[in-house]
């Protein structure tokens, strides 16, 4: 029953420290007396995130024309090696050294290299909630992502058949007030599209909308006669 | 030397060696990796160590459980990780591409929709006299489509904005047709290995045909 009073209490330490050196930091780092970057590339428990940062540089580069960044020997990626031999090697060690070196004692007290790993393993599981955060906040971009492809695939499928009304009159003279959109005879759209207007043969306007995404919406004027024969209004 | 410190040694080389080398052949993930698969060995190990070594019961339940949600946290982090390795880009990529369609639609089939329209409207004998009649600024001579964002750039020295993208023409006089081929120096299609009209491998290229019938393209890669 001692043993486990004093063992609650020993990870009660810990815990305090931990809450300590945080304080600490958050506080040294708004009084700017401690880059955040610096702080957060040294004890990152979460490597990955640095991989990540290192690709959307890369990939923002390539889609402005730069060539793709290479994986250089620096303080990000030897960073990575070095929160990996911190938390998962180092912190679990100096706990197991310390039991082990608390064991040989009469009074089984810990030293204080036990504190020191306990809090390098308390630092490592507390980015656990972060790191849940981070998935939710992916797949909630990914949808997002997802939305907004839609979109673009139905303003680009609305041009191609706002074209084709185009031509239709152009070519066939078949634009008039009975004007549908069967006569285009589209096969495989994959939007819903309804004409809203038709003054004569110069101006028709027409509405897409998606069945996946009932807010999406897109309107274009078309003229066939004009230099720019096609106008996204919305 | 202590059979621990003998293990955390050999552990921390091989995960630096490791990590160098992967590193050095740009393999960032595997170099990763390989430190994660010596970090958790070195863990197994050090479990296996503690059994004798752990005042009770208790504790080593304790450690053991802290010690494999550490491992199993960081081997659900890798996999999703890598998993959306790529998503930034390929995103990024895709919208460049949808761009680039957007825009030689905007551009190139406008136009020539537009040589359609003279041609049936004023009763034209040729598409391909029509267009050249209309755009010529557009036909350099060699094959080499001018677009009208060349032109402005043209007309405005100091203000140069590379698209990213090549264009090119054929001109059938038989089949009274033209095309237009847009290649992007960016944008990915769907076939890597894909020779391009450029003499590029595996980009976006769309083409655009004009004859008397209509303005159709098609999406080469």
């Amino acid at each position: 029953m001692k043993y486990l009073t004093n063992h609650v209490t020993e990870w009660l330490i810990v815990i305090l420290l931990f809450v300590l050196i945080t304080l600490i930091f958050t506080f040294s780092m708004d009084s700017h007396r401690i880059t955040p970057s610096i702080f957060s590339y040294i004890f990152n428990p979460y490597p990955y995130s640095i991989i990540i940062s290192i690709d959307a540089i890369s990939a923002i580069g390539i889609f402005n024309g730069d060539e793709p960044l290479t994986y250089q020997f620096d303080g990000k990626t030897l960073s990575m090696l070095l929160n990996v031999i911190l938390y998962l090697i180092l912190g679990p060690y100096l706990l197991f050294k310390g039991y082990k070196k608390a064991k040989e004692t009469a009074d089984n007290k810990k030293p204080w290299y036990w504190f020191l790993g306990g809090l390098i393993v308390l630092f490592s599981v507390s980015s656990m909630p972060i790191v849940i955060s981070q998935l939710i906040i992916f797949e909630n971009s990914k949808e997002q992502s997802m939305a907004s492809e839609n979109l673009d695939k139905m303003r680009s499928e609305l041009f191609d058949v706002s074209f084709e009304i185009a031509q239709y009159e152009i070519v066939h003279d078949g634009i008039n007030q009975s004007f549908t959109m069967d006569d285009l005879e589209l096969k495989n759209l994959e939007y819903n599209y309804s004409i809203d207007a038709i003054e004569s043969d110069t101006l028709v306007r027409i509405t897409a909308t998606s069945s996946a995404y009932e807010d999406h919406k897109a309107v274009a004027e078309i003229k066939p006669y004009n230099r720019q024969q096609i106008k996204l209004i919305r | 030397m202590l059979k621990e410190n003998k293990l955390l040694i050999q552990s921390i080389v091989i995960a630096i060696v490791s990590f160098m080398v992967a590193l050095y052949f740009q393999k960032i993930w595997l170099a990763l990796f390989l430190a994660l698969i010596t970090a958790v060995a070195f863990i197994g190990r050090l479990l296996s160590m503690s059994k004798s070594t752990l005042p009770n019961k208790a504790s080593y339940r304790f450690i053991y459980s802290l010690f494999v949600i550490m491992v199993v946290f960081h081997a659900i982090s890798f996999a999703h990780n890598y998993g959306r390795k790529d998503f930034q880009k390929d995103l990024l990529l895709n919208i460049r591409k949808t761009i680039e369609k957007g825009i030689s639609k905007a551009e190139i089939q406008q136009k020539l929709v537009y040589v359609l329209q003279i041609y049936h409207t004023q009763e034209k004998e040729s598409i391909v006299e029509t267009a050249k009649e209309i755009m010529p600024e557009n036909f350099s001579g060699d094959g080499i489509y001018i677009t009208e964002l060349e032109i402005r750039e043209a007309d405005k020295p100091g203000e140069k904005t590379d698209d990213n993208m090549n264009h090119f023409y054929t001109i059938d006089e038989q089949q009274d047709e033209i095309r237009v081929y847009a290649v992007s120096d960016i944008a990915l299609g769907e076939n890597p290995n894909y020779k391009n009209y450029d003499g590029q491998t595996g980009r976006f290229e769309i083409m655009f045909v004009l004859n008397k019938e209509g303005v159709d393209y098609e999406v080469l890669n």
